[in-house]
């Protein structure tokens, strides 16, 4: 009885919890581990360049290397405490991990951003991630042996793998061994130059006080300075404060560490709520850019803009209608002195002021040309840009696609949220919404309903059992179980239609996303 | 009446099995064995969570029996010997062999095919030989060695049922990966249902190609099937089916407005090894399983979400009756009463001819992937 | 036939497909982080983008799932990697509140 329970407390203290933040500072050198652990079964080859069989011939983010130790945990009896674990994540990190223009192109999954859809190269789409996220393989760099060596991997532990639809049809293990692996260790090369460079190159000074914008599902908008205080090498405290968008206040405080030289991995809390941050910093230790979310949900949450220093750093709202009057939050930190919105767009009044918010009443003249506005604050200007729109022509809802997976009901898998945001456009110069030259105005405020997404979910009656969606655009499904009012009492599944209306003057404009409502899944990873 | 359609029955069915049958009824329905009804009586077998082999009187529709089966449970492939008195199965992560006298659940045959450092997995192949002596499953074998896995090529196993316990294979050929359901023809040949449909002689390892599907030579116009079968049945007319999903373009490959998606299936009879390849009927719905009906080869039956009845001669669909919930795997007794199991803990009976649900057969877990067989008692 | 069109032989589809957008939602939601494209007949969606033709309720088949081995990255294998894993609860339709997940990422 006790085990489950364990397992479920340490689910929510979330992916990341490898960190072990709160472990006592007990030097445990990972290369020690390694040789002492990973050697049972692990060979020395010899060869200084790849001292260990297998594991110096691959380069992993810290949450692959834990997902490869928890493998050894699970199926080949390694025997490894905590502190030990995260000695020899940190060491491979640090000493084989990815350089950051390797780790770009998936970051969504280290910041378990929800509803990502992937662009996934054909000869991989069948092969690898119709299981698992192309993020999972896109991850790793590895030599075209030790491809292939995985591919044997996948073979003994899921063996079933060749039996399944896209696989049955074709000899897939010999197309897995010999076409994707020597594909994977190209795309995905081990020597990638890239890892070589960054390794020789100074690393980003994270200490210092940082200019925060980001965004909550359900709290919206926030603006915040962040101070982070190196404890040890790679190991900080940090304080954010800081304002929501309705004015109440923010504030939280944690412990990160960083791997690779720029990988920030830290937990917090954040009023009261237990919260993590996934961020990179930029090569030149200017910005840090990620996603922050709650530990027990973490498809709540959203992303994190930070720039080092004082800075204007987002707008909120990030537009104004031509003759129209609303307020505008400039976020940042260190805002002194006159504000300037740009041409015909005037500051009626400064409603209030803090040094990471200024809060104003701005006007557009009925003049006002369609077009971005350079903001100001005093000597700070802003990245962020204002612009003035003639009407919205279009809103995107993000995620355009999304899953909800039902739970809870005295059952042990939670539910799975899915949140939405309405992003609005303006047609641009040449009147034609969908064009190259629309206007991103920004997110906006939005009335949020559901339909059936067709004409079978509206038989099904999708829309009684799937799930409710509130006035943040946060969906929450449908409760875990057989349903017997249902035809084959199948579960309160559903495929829906979320629908963002937003104002625009007396005007409505709708948006819309589909959103399926699907069953668990029972299996988490750091990587999906 | 009844007795007319089974000798129907039994006429079409020409299996290795039908000679069999007719002396099993020779000596009539009084005959018992253990105190089971004999003399060709049908049972249906099938297993459950936790690992349980169970055995049902198809008469009455009364779970009779349940053996324990060592190891954690398999896939819950189950194979009756010719004479109806043994249920093998495959046990322990698929791994295992075992074999149960169905009328005392006493265990009669084992096998760890995982010997020598290798981990062998068999994918629901199990068949046996005519006269019940040689039992065949196709092993899937890969090796962990210190740091790394190895993959080894798949094999037929020929095991003698007559080395009982902690049998080992006497001999073994090798076979094509991917292989699934496997059954033993008249001729002694064993069909291997895998990409292609081969028949090995599990005397000297010699094989032949019976359908060709992934390598069809159709040209552009189809894609190549996606053939598939995890379910054993058919024993109640004798034939193999491997059902198959593909698409005719009828044009430009791609253009969704001109193709067409069939259901499609290669039968073969295990009296001749005759095979009938060819599209069924329009892909309207999923199917995970067929079977023929005794009376009219042209009769199929279908399960999953619905139970179907369709007429491959009009290459139609002529009943669909939604289910319960999700079953995979269907079989028939030869009153042609339909069984349709796996998945959850029940097995509903059902009406061929109405399709109407006639009866459930409660179970004490869940079926999981588990074969419905039928299991003549001689 | 409509509702067909959109049928899963994801590559061969898309490589030739004359029509692109009408794959499209379907290959959209299959490629959710998360969710598998294995469509026989799928986890999360079904071969047609929609949840009809998916076992169900999911109850009935996750045993199906777990013992064959074919959604390992959403349902625990318990061919190899998770042979524990609900040995406990013969009846998954019955006693689905007992069933936990699996999260050994989240262990340490």
């Amino acid at each position: 009885m006790k085990k489950p329970m364990m397992k479920r407390a340490l689910y929510f203290s979330g992916a990341i919890a490898f960190m072990g933040l709160s472990s006592a500072v007990v030097a445990v050198d990972g290369e020690s581990v390694i040789q002492e652990k990973c050697l049972l079964c692990h060979t020395q080859t010899g060869n200084p360049e790849t001292p260990y069989s297998r594991i110096s011939e691959q380069r992993k983010t810290p949450e692959g290397w834990q997902m490869t130790i928890n493998r050894m945990q699970r199926l080949n009896g390694l025997v490894i405490s905590s502190d030990e674990e995260r000695a020899v994540i940190k060491y491979l990190s640090d000493t084989q991990g990815l350089a950051p223009s390797e780790s770009a192109p998936h970051r969504y999954v280290l910041e378990q951003k929800p509803n990502v859809v992937e662009n996934v190269d054909p000869a991989y789409a069948e092969m690898c991630a119709r299981c698992h996220s192309n993020a999972r393989f896109g991850l790793q760099r590895r030599t075209e042996d030790e491809w292939k060596l995985h591919v044997n991997t996948h073979m003994a532990i899921n063996p079933t793998t060749e039996l399944h639809a896209l696989a049955r049809d074709r000899s897939w293990y010999d197309i897995a061994y010999n076409d994707v692996a020597p594909k994977l260790a190209t795309d995905y090369a081990f020597n990638d130059p890239a890892w070589k460079k960054w390794q020789q190159m100074s690393k980003p000074k994270l200490a210092g006080s940082w200019s925060v914008a980001g965004f909550i599902a359900g709290k919206g908008n926030y603006s915040a300075t962040l101070n982070i205080t190196k404890v040890s090498k790679d190991n900080f405290s940090l304080v954010m404060t800081g304002h929501y968008a309705d004015g109440s206040p923010l504030k939280g405080s944690g412990q990160a560490k960083v791997f690779s030289g720029y990988e920030w991995r830290a937990s917090l809390t954040l009023d009261g709520v237990k919260m993590r941050q996934v961020m990179a910093a930029s090569e030149d230790g200017t910005t840090l850019t990620g996603r922050m979310y709650q530990a027990a949900h973490d498809e709540i949450g959203g992303e994190l803009n930070a720039m080092n220093g004082k800075a204007i750093v987002a707008l909120s709202p990030s537009a104004i209608k031509q003759g129209g009057q609303q307020e505008i939050t400039i976020i940042g930190s260190g805002l002194k002195g006159d504000i300037s919105l740009g041409k015909d767009v005037q500051v009626v009044k400064v409603l209030s002021r803090d040094a990471d918010r200024v809060v104003v009443l701005a006007k557009a003249s009925t003049r006002a040309s369609v077009g971005l506005r350079d903001v100001a604050v005093g000597g700070t200007k802003a990245n962020a840009q204002l612009a003035v729109y003639d009407s919205i022509a279009t809103i995107q809802v993000t995620p355009n696609e999304s899953i909800a997976r039902i739970g809870g009901n005295g059952g042990k898998l939670a539910k799975v949220q899915s949140t939405y945001r309405a992003l609005a456009f303006s047609a641009g110069s040449d009147g034609k919404p969908g064009t190259e030259d629309d206007m991103r105005l920004g997110y906006m405020p939005a009335q949020w309903s559901l339909l059936p997404f067709d004409e079978v979910a509206d038989h099904e009656n999708d829309l009684k059992y799937a799930g409710t969606i509130d006035g943040n655009g946060i969906f929450t499904p449908g409760d875990a179980g057989l349903n017997p009012e249902r035809k084959f009492s199948t579960n309160n599944v559903g495929n829906l239609k979320v629908i963002a209306q937003v104002a625009d003057g007396d005007n409505k404009v709708e948006g819309e996303a589909h959103l399926l409502v699907t069953v668990p899944t029972f299996i988490k990873r750091a990587i999906q | 009446m009844k007795f007319l359609k089974m000798l129907k029955a039994a006429a079409l069915l020409g299996a290795a099995g039908s000679t069999v049958l007719l002396s099993g009824y020779a000596v009539g329905e009084t005959a018992q064995v253990n105190g089971m009804k004999a003399g060709g009586h049908e049972y249906l077998l099938t297993m459950s969570r936790p690992n349980q082999l169970h055995i049902i009187d198809t008469e009455t529709k009364k779970l009779i029996r349940s053996c324990d089966v060592p190891g954690t449970f398999g896939a819950g492939a189950v194979l009756p010997s010719p004479d109806g008195r043994i249920a093998y199965v495959l046990s322990n992560k698929v791994e295992d062999v075992y074999g149960f006298d169905i009328t005392d659940c006493k265990m009669v045959f084992s096998a760890k095919q995982s010997q020598n450092g290798e981990r062998v997995k068999t994918f629901v192949s199990l068949a046996i030989s005519g006269d019940g002596k040689e039992l065949y499953t196709v092993q899937n074998p890969t090796r962990k060695l210190n740091d790394r896995y190895e993959v080894l090529a798949p094999r037929l196993a020929v095991f003698n049922t007559e080395d009982g316990l902690n049998a080992k294979s006497v001999r073994t050929f090798p076979v094509d990966r991917r292989i699934t359901k496997i059954m033993t023809m008249k001729n002694g040949e064993v069909i291997l249902g895998g990409a292609d449909i081969k028949a090995i002689n599990p005397a000297n390892g010699e094989t032949r190609v019976l359908s060709a599907l992934q390598n069809w030579a159709r040209g552009a116009d189809w894609i190549p099937p996606d053939a598939f079968a995890m379910f054993t049945q058919g024993e109640h007319v004798g034939e193999y089916i491997m059902p198959y999903f593909t698409i005719k373009w009828n044009g430009e490959p791609g253009d969704m407005e001109k193709a067409e998606f069939w259901w499609g299936m290669s039968r073969i009879d295990v009296a001749t090894g005759e095979v009938d390849e060819r599209e069924t009927v329009p892909f309207e719905f999923i199917v995970f399983n067929w079977i023929t009906d005794p009376a009219d080869s042209n009769i199929l039956y279908g399960s999953f979400n619905q139970l179907s009845k369709h007429d491959i001669s009009k290459k139609k669909t002529i009943a669909v009756k939604d289910l319960d919930h999700t079953f995979y795997s269907i079989n028939m007794d030869r009153d042609r009463t339909i069984y349709i199991g796996g998945t959850s803990s029940d097995i509903s009976v059902h009406n061929p001819d109405t399709l109407e649900k006639i009866g459930s057969i409660q179970l004490p877990g869940d079926m999981t992937t588990s074969d419905l067989r039928i299991a003549r008692l001689l | 036939m409509k509702h067909l069109k959109s049928f899963n032989k994801k590559a061969k589809m898309l490589d030739r497909t004359t029509s692109p957008d009408e794959v499209e939602d379907v290959v959209a939601m299959q490629s959710v982080v998360g969710c598998t494209s294995t469509n026989d007949p799928g986890w999360e969606v079904d071969p047609f983008g929609g949840l009809g033709s998916l076992c169900q309720p999911m109850e009935s088949d996750l045993y199906g799932c777990a013992d064959a081995c074919w959604w390992p990255a959403q349902v625990p294998d318990t061919i190899s990697q998770y042979p524990d894993w609900s040995q406990d609860v013969s009846k998954a339709n019955e006693d689905w509140r007992k069933l936990d997940g699996i999260f050994p990422e989240e262990q340490k």
